[in-house]
Parts: C-alpha cells; structure tokens; sequence
C-alpha cells in the first residue's frame, strides 16, 4: 500500500538524519512506523464493515502497567473505532472509552496481543478520552488511530 | 457455579441465548482520577475531528442539500503561507461536501484547487498523485473511494510539511478544515433544524485546544499575521456558543449565531489580502 | 456489561417456559470471573477455557468483539444477534411464541 511505503521512507529518511535534526523534529521513529502498521492493519478489518479510517495518529512509547490517555472528539450519532498496535514487547493491551468528566463508558472491546480496539457509539457529542493500557509485557511503542462510520 | 460442557454437544432448549462477554474488560475503574486526567494527551492528529466525521453525523440526523452549502471558487493565489494553508484546509473540507452531494465535476474541479494551493505552499509533489485518483474516482462515481482518498490527501499535505518542519501550517490547515465545517455544518442545521442535529454543536474542549495550538505558534505569525490574529478573537466568540451541557439543546438562533460567526471567519481566510 | 440487568430480567420472566443461557467467558482469570458471577447474581451455565480470544467458540461463531449475543431457536438456528433492551425480551417471547 502506498500509505505503508512512504511512511517506511520516512522512517529511513529520519534516521539518516537524525545527528543534524533539531530536537523538536516530528519525523516518525521505526518502532512508531511498525506499530502504526500494526494499527492500521486492525482498522483495516473495519473497513469492511463501512468504517472510514480518518487522517492521522498518535504514537508514542508505553510502559506496562501504564496508561496513555488520548483526547478525542466525537459526534452523537457516529460509531467508531479506536484501534491500537504496538511493537511486539508489549503483550497485551487494553483500550477503554471516558467520557469528558472521565467518567467509564459502555464500549465493545477487541484484544489479540499488541493489537486491541474499542468500539464506540456516543450518544452525546463531545470530548472523550481514549485509555490504552499494556496490561503485559516490557516497555514498546504503541500506536492510535480511528475509523468512523 | 456450575461449568458446563464444550457447546457442540449442549441440548437446545426452546429459546437459547449464547454471550460471549469478559468481565476483565468491564472491570476497569469507573472513573478517572484529577492525576489521570492531567495527563490526558491532545493532538491535532486525533484530537480535532476531520470534516467527514461531522459530515457523517449531520447525514444522520438530517438529509441536507448538500449543493447549497457550496462557494463560489476561492483564490489559490494568496501571497501568505498562514493563508495558504488556512485555505487548504478549507478546500479539503469542500472536498468532502461534494463527495457528499455526489457531483463529479465539482470535486474535480475542488481536486484540482487543493493541487494548485499545495504548489504554492511547497507540498504538492505528495498529492499530484492523489489529484489524478480524486479526478478517477470522482469520473468512476466511487463515493467511498473518494472520502478515503480525501482522508489521505489531508494526511499527506500534513506529513509533506512535517517534512519541511513546517508545524505551524499543520495547525492552520487543521484549523482551516475544522472552521469550514463548523460553518457549513451550522448553516445545513439552520436549514434543517432539529433538537438532534443541535446539539452536534457541541464542542466544548475542542475549541480551547485550538486556541491553545494558536498560542504555540511562533510570535511572528502569531502577532505579526493580521489574519491569526484576528482568528484567535473570532475563535473566542465560537467557543462561547459551542460549549453547553450535554443535555442542553441549542436554540436555532444559537446555531444562527455559530453560522454567521463560522462564516464571517472563513471570508476573511479566503479573501484575498 | 450495560446490558446484563436486563438479560437477567429476561431471564427470570421466560425460564421457566424454556428459555436457557449459557455465558461464554473470554476472560484468563478465573477468579475474578467466579467473584463477579456471584456477586451479580448470574446462575446460568458458563463456559470458561482460558484462552482469552482463543475461546474455540468464540472462534468457531467468528467473535471478533464483545459483548456478542446469539439467540437460537429450539432447532439450533441462530434467528438474532446482538439484541439490546427491549429487543431481546421481544424476540425471546416470539421464540417462545408466548404473548409478552
């Protein structure tokens, strides 16, 4: 797929570069390149269902027993996705929706290894928090993205 | 507690129900401590919503004339990089609204705008390629295609110029997308109103992450930028209509008040200084 | 989890006309399995093997997230999927064909 090959060139491109780069650069790093793979392959299963998969990701490092909480907004009415992937020292991972107070909400939960999703139908408009957890596992890097329908 | 047999052999009764379930999965804490909640990470790559999802959701509630929500063709000639990408973001959104009204011609037509406005910014070499399959798929009437490949494109433009080390303009075409949705989004309500397709208004932390990025943006385009800077005022004036409870329902001349706000925005990004 | 008051509702009304459930588990703790059977009070059948998404039912019904509910009718055939709140005691009562 073009999306995976040019985000490989990138990756190469960055590490190539990395000595001259200012500190603040935002190229993606191998281990955020697999891991988004990894992700998007879990997305990719949704499409089939109609779900869209929209621009862009986070990705970052996550340590076990920790937890990344992301901001998303979302629309009453929509049903997402929220999909992550992590690079193969993680064992495990968990996602879970809050809703703006951070309160738990009902979500359907999908877990195989360095991949899990959550699926979600707000019946409120607003901000979420998405919570990805490596429940097992050593220190890796793990990747966000969503689809919608 | 009882634990049965592997269920290829169970006997039916007259009404059975099979759950698969796992109590792991619910057994999460119900609510986020003040300490987990600081943490909460926000980026525009996730954070702020792209034009398709609101789009999906106004389609929902609604069935909106699409077409009425058109413009007529904006400049691609604009002399201020701020500008540029302001617009781009626009366009991506317009993008979608003629996906959504189904008309070929009219996102070929945006297709070859968004090529011309990412030349003048220096991008354009990662989407000529996406310009041709946005003309394909709109000759092919391939609908889903196209939304993903607009998906894309955004994605691309935005990846181009964290290349270039251009953050700054990642922010203003985020920006630029999200406020020509929120105009044409309010101006399809107005012309449709309903208590459901209300309340899709609401954004409460949207806005101030946005104004937020605005600050992070290097003094002399924040200050020296007639343009940002106006925005970050007008930015002020929306968030006070698109921030309410939950259950609250906005008024039609709330969502009145949001259009002709989200409108006056997007002329001023569009008009040629 | 959301939907488990009204499955226990259900349950109680139509059980004794020979409506049965039997609870599939993905979870690998047992423990924490058997507190929270007990302590929501759930008495029907449950089938646990440990293998979290490796369940070989959950494989053989093609689960891919959950919860997933099937109801089937006295022949084996699955007749819904995933019914929430009322739906569910509607379609249990037309498998039963008792009036609601």
């Amino acid at each position: 797929m073009i999306r995976f090959s040019r985000l490989a060139m990138i990756a190469t491109l960055a590490l190539a570069l990395a000595p001259v780069l200012p500190h603040n650069a935002s190229a993606a790093t191998d281990d955020e390149v697999a891991a988004h793979k990894i992700a998007l392959d879990l997305a990719g299963a949704f499409s089939n269902d109609g779900f869209k998969l929209r621009d862009g990701n986070w990705a970052g490092p996550i340590r076990p027993k920790e937890s990344i909480y992301i901001q998303v907004n979302l629309y009453a009415g929509n049903q997402y996705w929220f999909c992550t992937g992590a690079t193969e020292r993680a064992k495990k991972l968990l996602v879970t929706v809050y809703d703006e107070t951070g309160q738990l909400v009902q979500s359907e939960a999908y877990q195989d290894g360095t991949k899990a999703a959550a699926g979600y139908s707000p019946t409120a408009s607003g901000a979420y928090i998405i919570r990805i957890q490596e429940t097992e596992g050593d220190p890796a890097t793990v990747c966000l993205t969503y689809s919608y329908k | 507690m009882p634990l049965c047999r592997p269920f290829s052999t169970a006997v039916f009764s007259i009404g059975l129900a099979v759950a698969f379930y796992s109590v792991s999965a619910v057994a999460e804490p119900s609510q986020l401590t003040k300490d987990e909640l600081s943490k909460v990470v926000k980026t525009d790559s996730v954070t702020v919503p792209t034009p398709g999802e609101i789009f999906a959701a106004l389609g929902k509630e609604v069935k909106p004339n699409w077409q009425s929500a058109y413009r007529p063709p904006i400049p691609t000639t604009f002399t201020s990089r701020p500008q540029l990408a302001l617009n781009l973001g626009g366009l991506i959104a317009d993008g979608y609204i003629a996906v959504e009204a189904e008309d070929s011609q009219q996102v070929k037509n945006i297709g070859k705008d968004i090529i011309n406005l990412a030349k003048a910014l220096g991008v354009s070499k990662s989407i000529l390629a996406r310009g041709s399959s946005i003309t394909d798929f709109a000759d092919k009437s391939e609908w889903n295609t196209l939304k993903e490949e607009l998906e894309e494109t955004q994605n691309e433009v935005k990846q181009a110029m964290s290349d270039e080390h251009d953050q700054e303009l990642i922010t203003l075409v985020t920006l630029g997308g999200w406020v020509r949705g929120t105009g044409v989004v309010s101006s399809l309500i107005v012309d449709n109103y309903t208590p459901g397709s209300a309340k899709l208004i609401r954004q409460p932390a949207l806005v101030s992450f946005m104004r937020a990025k605005l600050k992070e943006l290097p003094e002399k385009t924040r200050t020296g930028d007639p343009l940002v800077k106006s925005l970050d005022e007008k930015l002020g004036d929306i968030e006070k209509l698109v921030v309410f409870p939950k259950d609250t329902v906005p008024t039609l001349d709330d969502v009145k008040k949001l259009r002709d706000t989200a409108n006056s925005i997007e002329n001023e990004i569009s008009n040629k200084q | 989890m959301r939907e488990l008051p009204n499955v226990l509702s259900v349950y109680e009304k139509y059980h004794d006309k020979g409506f049965s459930i039997i609870g599939i588990s993905l979870d690998q703790d047992k423990e924490a399995l058997t507190t929270f059977l007990k302590a929501k009070n759930v008495t029907w059948p449950q089938y646990f093997d440990g293998q979290g998404w490796k369940n070989k039912l959950a494989l053989q019904y093609g689960v891919q997230s959950i919860p997933a509910t099937f109801l089937m009718d006295k022949n084996g055939k699955i007749i819904a999927r995933d019914l929430r709140g009322e739906e569910l005691d509607a379609a249990v009562a037309k498998a039963l064909d008792t009036k609601q």
